[in-house]
């Protein structure tokens, strides 16, 4: 096998493995070994990249791999968690000046004896490139709130926005057909810089997860973009993958943020979703199998009863799922409030006909004290005895009443009908933190489908 | 300050107001108990019980009111109009009296209850917010009675309520129809439903269908009129008479198929609403049995008799009266709680009752020789009082 | 004509991963969104293969200074978008865990 063959294999393996990588991703099972596929597949392509005759220099790859070591590793371990999105962003900028970069030595390099098709995409490429580096870092900064997070408009900003991608579009467009001049050229990195800021400028701060999302499209294109370029299929291929899966992320995102997509995306072009404190507050919504598969990794799982279960006369299947976990070695408790349901007692008689043993049932000053260390709190149907508005605003109807401290478990699975208010006809704050996931249906349903999750 | 607890003397009445286990609640928020020799003895409270806990024994009766600054009682003055009114005398002004009160059937007492100048507070009419369940003591017990009521007609039905396959035969389960699915309603239906019967339930406010089939009975549908029938905290307002005379119409057919009936159907303050005629209970089959817990307010069924139990045409018709004190230890402890809560609520702190809190300015009955609580005020004919300044 | 069908060829292929990555993405859970969005990031630095060519190959020095800088940014988003990955998914297992 010639030199040449052995990179177009390795290269072959990188391009499986960034596949593998995004499939693993995509089911919780076998997300960790989606990092390690792909991590593989980068570092078989920077090798066999390296290993090419084209390479005659080492030099200055490795002091810049050095130092763009030394900046992403702290950009990566020093962050808090609470900080990925903006971390994304930085992350992505960095990656599409990479991308704008290269595209522009290119066309310095051999601008001239490129044929129409391939001034074509490396236009492209640099248009996408470095749209997306200043779009990213406005991006991040807005995130960081280096400035604001609302989304900032001006009158006209459409005409500006047009008219700044009308130059750089006339601008490749030109160069396309005539390949120079080359003074031609900044005007058209210029445009790009410009655009990307007009572009993400007018988005808010909430949709920005949804923004990086596509920038990564853009992005991905950029890259795939340069592979046409170099004639490079591992950079086609990684480019469209990502290029798609950043697009239909940034549609799942705004679906599950119950955001219009192209309200999201057009933001920059029409009407701007102006949010208030109260309007703009999003529950997280999950699925009965992402509630599984947190289950499924918990060691300690308090369920706590309400009158939804009573109504949808669920306490069979919750005492399946309970013991379910057990047999599987997790710790599982009840807790029981005392105004739990609509009547005294309420819980005790659903329960005790389903089975649940005595001992598995805890009263509310025994169980409060055990919330912080346990992994999941469920909450079946139960409402008002789970909101920290009764400790923290005094104003609330239910301000004083002891509740359980739910909101101090690990995780919350919050398992109701609607976002309808329970007895007290208010809203519950525990609904709004980012621990908890909200599963919206029947709880019997719900529970049932918990199960089947679980054991299938 | 000191709360004085005193046996109940309520003909029949098995309760007492504190139980040794709230007194270290009281004592600790800086109270101290004193409680009649024998109070809680027919609950299952011996003295000592109570000198344990930290509470001093009085000899008599006479003690207790003279030394005590707060007078818990279940059946205070009002909702214990005769036996009762030999306390009025010992009350002196300034003292503090908690307990049912009965102030809306009783108006009456409330006034002779001003004019001893004490500060009265009643516990019927604790409003039914979520802040106030714990002192809830209406539903406790209410509770209490739905539990006992079914245990009656498991008792008194000549039938198993549950069903049994077995090789003598197969038993058919007994058939039960619970009227009112309030408080007392839901635990007699939970009850029966755990002794194995087949429970069916009617509520004439739409709201309660849900709540009914969440304790696991079928609902019972009657197509009427039901717009504006909800008073709240489990209570119906009053209807018509042809509104009544339509649903009994309806309701005479599904009595008929059931083997037991328990009646839990009241209105505040008014005599209970008649569901079940003469009539409809000669539909019935021989051996069934209702069980009126409404017959302290006059009974669901027109045959009632309070306190007694009688039978026409071999259908035994039971008025149960004060249920909650034939179960008196649990009772009591249910209750001793809820008036704990609700004395530490309004006295606890500065000791002196803060009107601007809702729940101790709607329960609140009599103050400084006045009757207080606008709704009786109403009741006897008086003109509403200008709102109270806080002092 | 060996150019048109690189180019055609290089379009099918572009076309048939695009597909891919829809298909693969389309029912992801909510779980994964966040680890998602961070891997496809550090997927996209796969543009330091041409940095690495134009450093590497060291035509002139324009080409080099800005592929040097470009092999430092794509290997800033490579370390940083591995690692944040990994910090996210290890989280996860601190949900349940």
């Amino acid at each position: 096998m010639t030199g040449d063959q052995v990179v177009q294999v390795i290269y072959l393996l990188s391009a499986v493995l960034f596949i593998l990588a995004l499939k693993f991703m995509s089911e919780v099972r076998t997300a960790r070994w989606g990092n390690w596929a792909g991590a593989l597949g980068m570092l078989l392509a920077v090798g066999g990249t390296l290993l090419r005759p084209e390479i005659t220099d080492y030099r200055w790859i490795i002091v810049a791999v050095v130092i763009g070591s030394a900046v992403g590793a702290p950009m990566a371990l020093l962050m808090p968690m609470t900080a990925v999105p903006q971390r994304t962003a930085l992350s992505h900028a960095f990656g599409a000046l990479a991308a704008g970069l290269v595209g522009t030595a290119e066309f310095y390099l051999r601008g001239e004896t490129l044929d129409a098709f391939s001034m074509g995409v490396l236009c492209l490429e640099v248009l996408l490139g470095y749209l997306t580096f200043t779009g990213s870092l406005l991006a991040f900064a807005k995130l960081q709130e280096l400035i604001p997070t609302r989304p900032i408009v001006y009158p006209g900003r459409n005409y500006v926005s047009l008219s700044v991608l009308a130059v750089a579009v006339l601008t490749a467009a030109y160069l396309v057909v005539n390949r120079g001049p080359a003074g031609l050229f900044p005007v058209l990195v210029g445009s790009a810089l410009l655009f990307g800021i007009l572009l993400i400028l007018p988005i808010g701060g909430a949709d920005m997860p949804t923004v990086i999302a596509i920038l990564n499209a853009y992005a991905g294109l950029s890259s795939s973009f340069m592979g046409f370029l170099l004639d490079n299929r591992l950079l086609i291929i990684a480019g469209a993958l990502d290029g798609s899966s950043g697009l239909i992320l940034s549609i799942l995102m705004c679906k599950a943020m119950n955001r219009s997509f192209t309200n999201v995306l057009f933001g920059a072009f029409g009407q701007v979703a102006v949010e208030t404190a109260e309007k703009g507050r999003t529950v997280q919504a999950y699925t009965p199998q992402d509630a599984a598969a947190i289950l499924e990794t918990a060691r300690s799982v308090i369920i706590v009863t309400g009158y939804g279960m009573a109504a949808a006369q669920a306490q069979h299947a919750v005492k399946e799922l309970a013991d379910l976990l057990i047999s599987r070695g997790v710790d599982v408790k009840f807790a029981i409030h005392p105004v739990a349901g609509r009547m005294p007692g309420h819980m005790n008689v659903l329960l005790a006909e389903a089975g649940v043993p005595y001992d598995l049932l805890y009263e509310m000053d025994q169980i409060n004290p055990l919330f912080p260390e346990t992994d999941v709190a469920l909450v079946v149907g139960a409402n008002d005895v789970t909101n920290p508005a009764a400790r923290t605003k005094p104003d609330s109807p239910i301000y004083g009443m002891p509740i359980l401290d739910v909101d101090k478990a690990r995780t919350v699975i919050f398992i109701k009908r609607s976002l309808a208010p329970g007895f007290a006809g208010i809203d519950n704050e525990l609904f709004y933190l980012p621990k908890t996931m909200m599963v919206f249906g029947d709880a019997k349903k719900v529970v049932t489908e918990i199960i089947a999750a679980l054991k299938g | 300050m000191i709360v004085g607890v005193v046996r109940e003397t309520f003909p029949g009445e098995r309760r007492v107001a504190l139980t040794p286990a709230v007194i270290p609640n009281l004592t600790r928020a800086g109270f101290r108990v004193v409680v009649e020799a024998g109070a809680g003895e027919a609950a299952g409270f011996d003295d000592a019980a109570y000198a344990e806990k930290g509470a001093e024994i009085a000899a008599g009766r006479d003690e207790v009111f003279g030394r005590a600054d707060v007078l818990v009682q279940v059946r205070g003055y009002g909702a214990n109009p005769e036996a009762g009114r030999a306390d009025l005398s010992r009350l002196r002004p300034g003292q503090v009296l908690i307990g049912f009160l009965d102030p809306i059937a009783n108006p009456e007492a409330a006034a002779e209850l001003a004019a001893r100048e004490v500060t009265a507070f009643a516990l019927e009419l604790l409003p039914r917010i979520t802040r106030a369940q714990p002192m809830d003591a209406l539903s406790s017990q209410a509770t209490v009675a739905g539990y006992k009521a079914a245990l009656l007609a498991a008792e008194a039905l000549p039938k198993l309520f549950p069903m049994l396959i077995t090789a003598a035969g197969t038993i058919t389960p007994a058939k039960v129809f619970v009227i009112g699915a309030g408080v007392a309603g839901l635990q007699a239906i939970a009850t029966a439903r755990r002794l194995g019967a087949v429970v069916s339930a009617y509520d004439v406010r739409p709201a309660a269908k849900e709540e009914a089939e969440s304790v696991g009975a079928r609902f019972i549908e009657l197509p009427l009129e039901t717009a504006g029938v909800e008073a709240g905290g489990g209570y119906a307002r009053p209807m018509d008479e042809e509104f009544y005379r339509r649903q009994r119409e309806l309701m005479g057919q599904v009595v008929a198929e059931h083997d037991a009936v328990i009646a839990t159907a009241m209105v505040l303050g008014r005599r209970a609403p008649v569901l079940v005629t003469a009539e409809m209970v000669r539909g019935m089959r021989p051996g069934s049995v209702i069980v009126d817990l409404a017959a302290e307010r006059g009974g669901n069924c027109e045959l009632t008799r309070p306190g007694e139990t009688v039978e026409v045409n071999r259908v035994k018709i039971i008025g149960a009266v004060n249920l909650p004190a034939t179960v008196p230890y649990d009772a009591s402890q249910m209750y001793a709680r809820n008036v704990t809560n609700f004395l530490l609520h309004v006295l606890g702190g500065s000791g002196k009752p803060d009107l601007s809190d809702e729940i101790t300015r709607e329960t609140l009955l009599v103050r400084s020789g006045e009757v207080v609580s606008p709704r009786v005020r109403q009741l006897l004919g008086l003109p509403p009082v200008p709102a109270p300044s806080a002092d | 004509m060996t150019g048109q069908v690189d180019i055609l060829t290089n379009l099918f292929i572009f076309v048939l991963a695009s597909f891919l990555g829809l298909e693969l993405i389309r029912h992801v859970s909510r779980l994964l969104h966040t680890p998602l969005m961070s891997l496809t990031n550090a997927i996209s630095a796969i543009a330091i293969v041409g940095s690495l060519l134009l450093t590497g190959a060291h035509h002139d020095d324009l080409s080099v200074a800005l592929g040097a800088v470009a092999v430092a940014a794509s290997t800033a988003n490579i370390v940083g978008g591995f690692l944040i990955t990994e910090r996210i998914l290890r989280m996860f297992r601190g949900r349940g865990r």
